[in-house]
This record gives structure tokens, C-alpha cells and sequence, in this order.
């Protein structure tokens, strides 16, 4: 269903001041009530009843049915769909001579939109969701000390309405392999310690060899520098000699003093690269000497009891190693119990919460699995660690922990620690910090004064750059700018170098809005921007740098979201400009108008003359557009406004004639007898329906940071913090303020 | 027909740019005991946006195959083992009307609407080839596979409220669970081919460790992967727990999430008993090959860099036919392109399929769009040759796969859901009656319950808008 489009430019919205007044749901029912008995009756019967009453009512619409307030309200969505056509002015049609005042159309849809009064108030459904890769790479950056890329094979995605939560198999595979990945980089294991015994070692039986015998076994040298190879053997006639090989080079000669029957240690050391490597141990004098006259000699006999490796000595531990190894197993502390105290802090960051004790017990039998298998102290930490990250706890935000009781249905406030990651990985895309989790866990951070002074320290440090890599690239539809599909050779321009600083300009521009605090509306219009030298081939300026600068405006047509470069791409086809594209953009992503896709049965060309539409200009041949009444009703809207964007071309460049030659002709009207010509005055013309653009951009905020779409009381919280947004000289950080100590926000509603 | 064998009986990771080839496996065999026959693989391949219809369907089918239709010119090499179904409609996508490219690939392979309650989640039904993964993945290391050129992770809300993802999935694994599709070749080589990670060593090399198995001793082995197995088990046990106090919305996300480590498990088991295999391989002198002739198997290229998107999807195709050959799976799906995205450089087009496909009746346009559709079809017709020239058995890979191309909508223009383009390739295992042409009475469910009952797959009732068997596959 189609949100209300069809609303015209001409008619004044009161819809605002009235959502504001909050009466009980059952309040706000017998006002509706009285409302549509009163003055919505007396417009129906003046203007609509006769072809929608109760003989042959058109389109099977009999408004007669609806007797009373009661009755109206009971079917909702014909009146939204009523009110949504009476406002585009396509009821009634045209052609009737009685139309109604712009003051009635817009008592109709005052009314109708005072329909979201009815609604209890009501958080909405919270449920956990799974961190998003710019979340999950960003969270063991900050746990581990990692480098963000580990998790680049994890799939892109974004946070918002329509999120998908759900961790298939392959995602899952990729979860542990990234965890792998990410523990082998930090905790780098910098020592060796393997020993084999006779049965382990290849190449003889028991370890018994005569004669030129070799035995051999494979490791991993973890890093470089000088190994010790202990061998416990006893040789016939000693002394016996063992060559020692790695990756057959000989690293020593070990000589064997002891017997058969009683083998010693004899040691070498060598020094080795990092990297797998196969050991070998074998004779260097096989055959006893001297060999008895004539005959042959007669192979020595040796024993190997076992061979140990150890190296390299004492690396120093690197700074994420020593956060992570508060404690080491020794004389007095017995290894579980150095892993628990690594556990502890480690999980209470990683779960973002407290954890449980059977949690604990959990990750301790992990770790035990490969403690008991002999696994050296580093490994076997490394492989709980990797547990508790592909824990649901790790990778959900955030888990209920059981303690928020409560019926089926019941509100209950969001807990502490589920509020802290709300918070962090709204503004930062990534865990709380320390202060953050200091006050959860102090149970302080929902006190009113400390939420807001947390919020506006979140806003104000640099980590919310990441808003606009998780909302404004997403809002600007430039999130994927790095894949959009432009003819290459007809817009040469258009490299893999300019579509970053086209991303990184409307991030800077975010930025720019967000940290100053500036009203939202430099985002319709604005006199400065950011460029470099690849962007500035677009505006035409000369700027040296290669990095992005700010850059001052004084072309008035350029500045704002409207005319920005990625913008312009994005809403083009590959190899031409889309006014139609461009005026959707205008009406969805900053008005918050939903037009509905264009109906199926569009008369395909061949019915008209084939031969004339092939000379038509863009601009003639999307006249037809308004010569068909089918098309009428949202193209009267959408195309004027993509023609007054037309002086753009593809890449955004200036141009004052089309592709075939001819002038560009930027003029447009809109319904209601606004005419405009040009990008300059298109932006003035949206800047005055600065409170829908301010209404469109709460919304968006609002849905995105509740991860879903807005129902119900939602949408009058969206009003009441459109209203506040708008008294505060339509702040940015006003929006996000309110947004975050929004009832939504702090409150979820069970389901059991 | 391929009759290189190996040189090598190692797996050699070089980097990308390589050839990759495969030891020759005992383990190579079918899981299941004493099979009575080879098992049939089921095979999806889509292309988005309809077909220039006049130029697809013979015009006068009593002349099938000599006559062709100038689309299926390509067909010609395999057009002995294809079976051209005409007539099939998928389900209506009202109340939907204004979404059509959202409903085409999601109805594809489940010929079921998405659930207009919900429609701003995903919450539609599991698919054709999940349900037959779901029985026939038990034999193999992975249920399914799922290939496609481009990533298709969309976030969002689309046309009449839809989630976007319904737009770029066409697999899905239960009615709430879409599933992401591989894009990378090499990532593909490696997750379904790779007996086990390279080994990483600071500044130097990968080498593969599997190079050192038969200088180590058994109980030397590596034992990551059984300790990653254990791992996980305690790991599902200790969120089992935690759903236990989650309200019961959050109930459902931490069951997919057990599902998948349950699947996960069982998948490092299978890498670890193909490392197994690859360890006793070398070790042990080769034995007599096992009862069932087969050819080599399939050398795959796996180029680096970009490349285009043709020789894309003849690499992925190439992937698909060698993971069916050694039993990697049995049930795979290859989303071409889908609606967004895809442009066709390669034959010299500037404008997107998408738009090209809303033709409005102009005669350059459709004749770009037949242009396309031969373009795919080259494609498939590659795919199947690839399979029809492997051994296996008596007759070939192919005579023992059930391979299907089509697309969601019959025609880009009106974006009609009625005579969906579809073709079969492939004997079944004998199950479908190939080189013709038939006029079919069913609709996309029907047919998708046939090629799963061909397969094996027992079902409990028709998939989706589907009522009975349908019958033209005989």
C-alpha cells in the first residue's frame, strides 16, 4: 500500500501541531469520531457522494455505509486512501466543476492523519539482532586490538528496516574462521614446546633404528630464532652420532654417549624461520667401526627415547598480548584457574554484560578440551577466547539475560547493559567503551541526566563518523556507488578514484552537519562542500589537493544534498541521465513520499507512431507521461522536479546542452502552479516544506536505529520529535538527542 | 571428453590465477552404503527479467529440434539432452502488483508468495532445493551450494513494503532464512574443495599442510579441526541454555543461529575425513578403482583479477559440475544475475537488461533481449556440456543430473508470471525423457515437485501453488 504520495505542494500540512497533543487512545477516538461526524460528513455529501453513494458507487466505494464516527474509524485504510487521493487533487476528477476548497482537502487529511492517536502507546517488539559486519569488525578491533580487514570475507550489510538477523551456515563458517583469524594475529604464538616419543616418531619401530636409519617428525616453528632439540637416545658402542636435519639442512650433530639400554639427553641448538618444517634425526655413523676383516660392517644400533623442541626464548609480549594474559600459569596457579582470571574480564567485554557463572563454566571446558590434549598454555586460551566469539551472546545484541520478568506483552524498560550497546553501536558501530560500561554496570545509565550527558559525549566523539557509514550513506543511496553500473566509455570519469570521493564528500558534508550541530536544512542547501582534486573535475574548480578539503560554494545551483555528485550518478541509468530516477530520490529521500510503481499495463510504444517518438528529445518523449491520465497523477510531480536537475549530467557535471545538442530545458511546474526552473530554485521550493524534509529525516533516524520499520505509536513519537526538532532551529544532534531517550528506544515489549 | 589424467596426487594451493586439481579420491565414493544406484543431482540456473518470447518458443514445434528458435540456437550441442517446457505459469504475485523483480526470483524456486503480513521481513517458504538438501545433504559434505555473480545482501524495504532481499534470493533455506550466495571463485574452490587451510607463516608462502601429511605420524596430525568440533559442541550447549531465558522472539534467532553451528559441526567433521582421506591416499598404495567408471576430475581455472561476467559464470558453472562430480554436493543452485545489476558490455549494450527488458514492443529492443537470452543460453548450454562430457557410470555426469535454467517472469515488458522460459537438461538417472520439445500442464510448483521426486527427495506434499507430479518430464 502505497503511503500518502499524493500530496500536493499547494496545500498546507496541519497535520504536526495536532499529532502533538497527546490524549489517551480513547480520547483521541471520540474526537476522531466527533471530527468526521461534524465536518468530514458535511465534504463527502458536497463533493463525493454522488458517484461514490449508494447507487453504482464508483470502484465499489460507498462512502454512504459510513453512518457515523464509529464506523468510519473502524475501516481505516479507506480513509487513508481517500484522503490520499483528495490531496493529489485526483479526487474528485478533474472534470467535475464542484471541487473542494484547498482548506477542506486539507481537513480531510488532517484528519485522517490524526488517526495514529489511536494507538496505545507501545515500544514495539524488541528483538536481539546479529552485530553486521561493520559492527562485528569493529567490535574485535576494539576487543582484541585486531585489524578490522580480518572480517572483509564477512558479506557487507547494513542496519536498518528490513535488516536481515539471520546467520546462515556460511555465515557461521566465515564467524569461525574470522575468529580464528583475528586470535591467531593477536595472540601469536611465539614459543614451541613439542616432544615426541618412540611410538610418535616416524621411521622406526619403537624408536629402535640400525644401520642408516632416519626418523622424522613434523612442526610449526613459530617464530624466528634459536630452537633447543633435546635427543634422549643410547647408542651401541657409543659414541653414536645423530645427524639433525631441518627441511633437510643439517642444523648439528648430536653424539650419543649413553647405551642402548639407559638413553640420555644430548642437546643442540639451532636457529630457524618461522614456518612449517619437518625434522629429522638419523644416523651419522650407521655401521660399527672397524669392520671385522672381509666382511661387511655391521649396522649400530640405536635407541631413541624421545625428541623435544623448544624455542624461541622470551619474545616479548605485545601490548593487545599483555591486555589479554592478565595471568599466567605458575607455581601457584594452576592453569584453569589463569584462565579463568583471563576469562572474566575478557567475557565481560565480549558479551558486552556480565556473564553468567555457567558461562564461565562453559568457556572453561573449552578450554580444558585442548589443556588436557597438551596444548600449550597460549593455545589452549586461544581456542576459548575463540569460542566466546561465535557465541550468540558475542555475536547477538543483546541477549535478555532472563532477569526482565514479565507476562506476554508486558513493557518493560531495556536493561543496563542492552541499553550501553543501544547506545555504542548506534553511534559508534561498535562495543561500549569503558565509561559506558562503567555506568551500566553501576545501574546508573538510565537515570535521565547521565542518559543525555552520555548521548551528547557519544555524538561528540570522533567515533560517530561511523553514523554516516551506517545511516547517511544508506539514506543518500550511495552505499553502493562502488558498484554502480555507468557506462565506463561514455563516462570515462567515473573511476574507481571518484566514486570515493564522491562517497567521502557526502561523508564529510554528514559530518560537517552533525559535529557543528547545524540545522538540517544545510543539507537541502548549503555553500560549501568538500572536494579534491579527482572531484573537483565535476564542479569544474580547481583544487590541488588530493585529499578532500572544504571547498566554498558560491554557484548557487550547486550545494546540498540534491546536486551532490554521487547523488546525480546514483540516480541515473549507465548511460544517461533519469529524470524520473532523480525526482523519486527528491520525493522518497527527502520529502518521505512513497510514489507507487508505475502500473503494469503502461501501452507499450507501438501503439503510438514510432517513427515520431524516435525524434522526440527525452523531455518530449516524457510528455506522454502527462497525456496519460494513468501516469498523470505522480509523474505531474516527479518529472518536473528530475527536469529541474537535468543542467547535471551523469557524473554530475554542469551542462548546458543534452546528449543530442539541444538546450537543456530545466523549467518545471508542479501541481499547484509552482513553477521553478533550475536546481537553484528547485531547492528553494523543498526548503519550504522544511518540516516534511524534517519529518522524513526523524522518521529514517528513528526506523534505523530501531532496526525495523515504523508502526503505530511510532510514528507519533516521530511526530513529537519532529516538533522538538523543529522549536530547536532543526538541530541534527537534536534529532539523534531525542531519538536515543526516546520511549522506543529505552522500553521493548515481550513476547513469551 | 576429458581423458587428462592428474600428474600430481596433491593439492597445490598456488594463488589465485591457478589451476586447480584434485587428488583422485577413494573416499571419492558415495556415502551411503551399497547404493543401488548413482545418486541424481538437481541443478538451478537463473537469469532475470523474461525472455524475448517470440524468438524463444518454436513457432512450430512439430519441427523440434530440426527448426530452432533463433534464442536456442546455442542449445544445439546438448539439444539431445534438453527438454524444453512450455506452458508453465509460477504463482500471481497480487496483492504485490507494484514489485514484480522482487517476486520473480523469490517465487522461483519456492512458487510461493512472500507473507503479506510480514512482507517487511523475510517470511515466505523454504525452497525447492533447500527441501531436497535437506534430505540428499546428508550424504555429502555440504547440503547445497548456492553461486552467483554478484553479492546479493540488500538491506531494506522495497517496492509495496517488501524486504529488499526478497529482490536478490532465490534459496531459501527455511521460510525465515535467506541464503547469501558465493561469489568469489576462489572462495568457492577453497570452502568446497581445500582439504584443509593453508598453513600461514609470517612473510613466506602458503604451503599446504597437507604436503607434510605423509612425513607425519598420526597421532602428529594437526588436531585443530576435532577441537574446533568439541568446541562448538559446548558452545551450542551453552546457547541452548541462553535460549532458554530469551523471550520467545528472540527464541527463533538463536535456533537458526544452533542450526547453523549443528551444521557447521557436521562440516569440519567432513573436511576432517577428507583430510583423512587425503592422508591415507598418499600413504597407502593406490588401490583398484572402485566399481564405477569415472572420468578425472574436472580441472577448474581460477582466474584472478576482474573478469567478465560471461566467463564468470563459466567458472562458477565449472565449480558446480566438479563439486556434483566428487560428490561435494548434490543440489546446487547458480543465480546468474539478478534484476539490479546487470548490464551486458560484452555484447556491446550500454543500457541494463532491466530496461532493455521493458521493450514496450520496440523492435531494437526486443532484438537486444533475444541477443541476451542466446547470450545466457551459451552459457548453459556450457555448463550442461561440461557435465555430459564427464564419465560417470555407463553414461555421463549429465545422464545422471537434472539441470534446469528458466527464468521468473515469461516476459520483462509486462512482467507476466505466466509461460515461464524453462529448460531441463539431463537425464535424471533416468528418470526424464529428454531432446524434445512438450506443452506443459502444471504450474512451477508442479514442476518442482517432479524434479525433486526424480531425485529422490520424498515430499510430504507439492512445493508451493503445486498440486500434483507434473507429468511432461516422462
Amino acid at each position: 500500500m502505497a503511503r500518502s504520495f499524493h500530496r500536493s505542494l499547494g496545500i498546507a500540512l496541519l497535520i504536526v501541531s495536532t499529532a502533538s497533543a497527546q490524549g489517551t487512545p480513547e480520547e483521541a477516538r471520540t474526537r476522531l469520531s466527533r471530527e468526521f461526524e461534524r465536518d468530514i460528513v458535511p465534504i463527502l455529501s458536497r463533493y463525493c457522494i454522488a458517484c461514490h453513494g449508494f447507487s453504482k458507487p464508483k470502484s465499489d466505494l460507498n462512502l454512504s455505509l459510513f453512518r457515523s464516527g464509529e464506523a468510519a474509524l473502524s475501516k481505516p485504510q479507506v480513509w487513508k486512501e481517500a484522503a490520499s487521493r483528495i490531496s493529489s487533487f485526483e479526487m474528485p476528477p478533474k472534470k467535475e466543476p464542484t471541487q473542494p476548497t484547498p482548506d477542506e482537502r486539507a481537513r480531510v487529511a488532517a484528519w485522517v492523519a490524526g488517526f495514529r492517536q489511536l494507538q496505545p502507546k507501545d515500544p514495539g517488539r524488541g528483538t536481539i539482532r546479529r552485530l553486521s559486519q561493520v559492527e562485528y569488525a569493529n567490535t574485535l578491533a576494539d576487543l582484541l586490538g585486531a585489524d578490522p580487514k580480518v572480517a572483509d570475507e564477512i558479506p557487507r550489510d547494513e542496519v536498518g528496516p528490513g535488516f536481515n538477523s539471520s546467520i546462515p551456515p556460511l555465515l557461521m563458517e566465515k564467524y569461525l574462521a574470522v575468529a580464528e583469524a583475528a586470535l591467531e594475529d593477536v595472540i601469536k604464538p611465539d614459543q614451541l614446546k613439542l616432544k615426541w616419543t618412540a611410538g610418535q616418531l616416524r621411521g622406526a619401530v619403537d624408536g629402535r633404528f640400525a644401520g642408516p636409519g632416519e626418523v622424522n617428525a613434523s612442526f610449526i616453528a613459530p617464530a624466528e630464532g634459536s630452537y633447543a632439540i633435546t635427543i634422549r637416545a643410547g647408542s651401541e658402542k657409543p659414541p653414536g652420532k645423530l645427524a639433525v636435519r631441518v627441511n633437510g639442512e643439517s642444523v648439528g650433530e648430536a653424539r650419543i654417549n649413553a647405551a642402548p639400554n639407559t638413553p640420555g639427553p644430548t642437546t643442540i641448538t639451532c636457529k630457524l624461520l618461522p614456518g612449517s618444517a619437518v625434522l629429522s634425526v638419523g644416523s651419522a655413523n650407521p655401521f660399527l667401526e672397524p669392520a671385522p676383516a672381509g666382511a661387511k660392517p655391521a649396522p649400530r644400533n640405536m635407541v631413541l627415547e624421545s625428541i623435544e623442541i623448544v624455542g624461541p626464548p622470551g619474545a616479548k609480549p605485545t601490548a593487545q598480548q599483555r591486555r589479554l594474559f592478565v595471568a599466567a600459569p605458575g607455581k601457584d596457579l594452576p592453569p584453569r584457574d589463569a584462565a579463568r582470571k583471563i576469562l572474566e574480564p575478557f567475557a565481560r567485554r565480549a558479551f558486552r554484560r556480565p556473564p553468567r557463572p555457567a558461562e564461565l563454566d562453559a568457556l572453561l571446558k573449552v578450554f580444558e578440551l585442548a589443556d588436557h590434549q597438551g596444548a600449550m598454555f597460549t593455545e589452549s586460551v586461544r581456542l576459548m577466547l575463540k569460542a566466546a566469539l561465535v557465541s550468540p551472546s558475542f555475536l547477538y545484541l543483546t541477549p535478555d539475560d532472563g532477569t526482565a520478568n514479565g507476562a506476554d506483552g508486558a513493557i518493560v524498560p531495556l536493561g543496563d547493559h542492552q541499553l550501553a550497546s543501544r547506545l555504542s553501536y548506534l553511534f559508534w558501530s561498535t562495543m561500549p567503551d569503558d565509561e559506558l560500561s562503567a555506568l551500566a554496570d553501576a545501574g546508573k545509565l538510565r537515570d535521565p541526566a547521565v542518559l543525555a550527558a552520555q548521548v551528547r559525549r557519544l555524538i561528540a566523539d570522533a567515533r560517530s563518523r561511523a553514523l554516516f557509514q551506517g545511516f547517511g550513506a544508506a539514506w543518500l543511496g550511495l552505499d553502493h556507488i562502488a558498484e554502480l553500473d555507468i557506462d565506463e566509455k561514455k563516462f570515462p570519469l567515473m573511476t574507481k578514484p571518484m566514486r570515493r570521493a564522491m562517497l567521502e564528500e557526502a561523508s564529510l558534508l554528514f559530518d560537517a552537519i552533525l559535529r557543528g550541530n547545524r540545522s538540517i536544512l544545510e543539507f537541502i542547501d548549503c555553500d560549501y562542500t568538500f572536494a579534491n582534486d579527482t572531484l573537483a573535475r565535476v564542479y569544474g574548480l580547481d583544487v590541488k589537493d588530493s585529499k578532500m578539503v572544504r571547498v566554498p560554494l558560491t554557484d548557487r545551483n550547486r550545494g546540498g544534498i540534491l546536486t551532490l555528485p554521487g547523488v546525480l550518478a546514483v540516480t541515473s541509468l549507465p548511460n544517461r541521465t533519469s529524470p524520473v530516477k532523480r525526482g523519486r530520490w527528491v520525493l522518497e529521500q527527502v520529502l518521505g513520499q512513497t510514489p507507487p510503481a508505475p502500473p503494469a499495463d503502461v501501452p507499450p510504444l507501438d501503439k503510438q507512431d514510432a517513427g515520431a517518438a524516435g525524434k522526440l528529445n527525452l523531455r518530449q518523449k516524457m510528455e506522454r507521461h502527462r497525456s496519460n491520465p494513468a501516469c498523470f497523477g505522480c509523474h505531474q510531480t516527479i518529472d518536473p522536479i528530475g527536469f529541474g536537475l537535468e543542467n547535471f549530467d551523469v557524473v554530475g557535471r554542469w551542462r548546458d546542452k543534452d546528449e543530442s545538442g539541444l538546450p537543456i530545458d530545466a523549467k518545471g511546474e508542479l501541481p499547484g502552479d509552482i513553477r521553478f526552473s533550475g536546481p537553484a530554485e528547485l531547492k528553494r521550493i523543498v526548503l519550504a516544506r522544511k518540516d516534511e524534509f524534517c519529518r522524513n529525516l526523524v522518521r529514517r533516524i528513528l526506523a534505523h536505529t530501531l532496526c525495523r520499520s515504523l508502526s503505530g505509536y511510532d510514528e507519533i513519537v516521530a511526530d513529537e520529535i519532529a516538533d522538538a526538532v523543529a522549536r530547536d532551529g532543526y538541530r541534527f544532534q537534536t534529532i539523534w538527542i531525542q531519538v536515543a531517550t526516546s520511549y522506543p528506544f529505552l522500553n521493548r515489549r515481550i513476547s513469551r | 571428453m576429458d581423458q587428462r589424467w592428474l600428474i600430481s596426487r596433491r593439492t597445490v594451493l598456488r594463488g589465485l590465477g591457478a589451476t586447480m586439481a584434485l587428488p583422485l579420491l577413494e573416499s571419492m565414493g558415495w556415502a551411503e552404503p551399497r547404493a543401488a544406484k548413482l545418486p541424481v543431482r538437481i541443478g538451478f540456473m537463473y537469469m532475470p527479467d523474461g525472455v524475448n518470447q517470440k524468438e524463444f518458443w518454436p513457432s512450430n514445434p512439430a519441427a523440434f529440434p530440426q527448426l530452432l528458435p533463433s534464442s536456442l540456437e546455442p542449445l544445439r550441442p546438448v539439444l539431445d539432452q534438453c527438454l524444453l517446457l512450455d506452458g508453465i505459469d509460477n504463482v500471481n504475485r497480487s496483492p504485490f502488483n507494484d514489485a514484480a523483480h522482487a517476486i520473480e526470483l523469490s517465487t522461483w524456486l519456492t512458487a510461493t508468495l512472500p507473507d503479506a503480513t510480514r512482507r517487511d521481513t523475510i517470511s515466505i517458504a523454504p525452497s525447492a532445493d533447500q527441501i531436497a538438501a535437506e534430505q540428499l545433504g546428508q550424504y555429502t559434505m555440504l547440503p547445497s551450494v548456492e553461486l552467483g555473480t554478484r553479492a546479493n545482501e540488500l538491506t531494506g524495504i522495497g517496492q509495496d513494503g517488501l524486504n529488499k532481499r526478497y529482490y536478490t534470493t532465490g534459496n531459501f533455506r527455511t521460510a525465515t532464512q535467506p541464503l547469501p550466495v558465493m561469489v568469489s571463485p576462489a572462495e568457492v574452490y577453497k570452502r568446497l574443495f581445500a582439504t584443509r587451510g593453508a598453513v600461514r607463516k609470517a612473510g613466506g608462502p602458503e604451503i599446504d599442510a597437507g604436503q607434510f601429511a605423509a612425513s607425519s605420524a598420526p597421532s602428529d596430525a594437526p588436531k585443530g579441526e576435532s577441537l574446533d568440533r568439541s568446541m562448538l559442541d559446548l558452545v551450542r550447549e551453552s546457547a541452548a541454555d541462553l535460549q532458554r531465558r530469551v523471550s520467545r522472539d528472540d527464541q527463533s534467532q538463536i535456533d537458526d543461529y544452533l542450526d547453523s553451528v549443528r551444521q557447521l559441526e557436521k562440516r569440519v567433521a567432513a573436511v576432517e575425513q577428507r583430510r583423512a582421506s587425503v592422508v591415507k591416499a598418499a600413504a597407502t598404495p593406490p588401490v583398484a578403482a572402485s566399481s564405477v567408471a569415472r572420468s578425472a576430475p574436472l580441472e577448474v581455472k581460477i582466474p584472478a583479477g576482474d573478469i567478465a561476467w560471461s566467463e564468470h559464470v563459466r567458472v562458477l558453472g565449472d565449480l558446480l559440475v566438479l563439486a556434483f562430480q566428487t560428490d561435494v554436493t548434490r543440489v546446487g543452485t547458480l543465480i546468474t544475475s539478478m534484476n539490479q545489476g546487470i548490464r551486458y558490455p560484452e555484447l556491446g549494450q550500454s543500457e541494463a537488461h532491466h530496461e532493455l527488458s521493458h521493450h514496450g514492443g520496440d523492435a531494437a529492443k526486443l532484438a537486444a533481449v533475444a541477443k541476451i537470452d542466446r547470450f545466457n543460453l551459451e552459457q548453459f548450454a556450457y555448463v550442461a556440456g561440461r557435465m555430459k562430457g564427464l564419465k560417470e557410470g555407463p553414461g555421463s555426469l549429465l545422464d545422471n543430473t537434472i539441470l534446469m535454467w528458466g527464468s521468473g517472469l515469461g516476459d520483462g515488458d509486462s512482467h507476466t508470471h505466466q509461460r515461464l522460459p524453462t529448460i531441463l537438461a539431463g537425464k535424471g538417472g533416468g528418470t526424464v525423457r529428454v531432446g524434445r520439445y512438450a506443452k506443459a500442464h502444471g504450474n512451477q510448483g508442479d514442476l518442482l515437485t517432479a524434479i525433486l521426486a526424480r531425485a529422490g527427495v520424498k515430499l510430504p506434499k507439492p512445493i508451493g501453488i503445486g498440486t500434483k507430479l507434473l507429468q511432461e518430464l516422462a
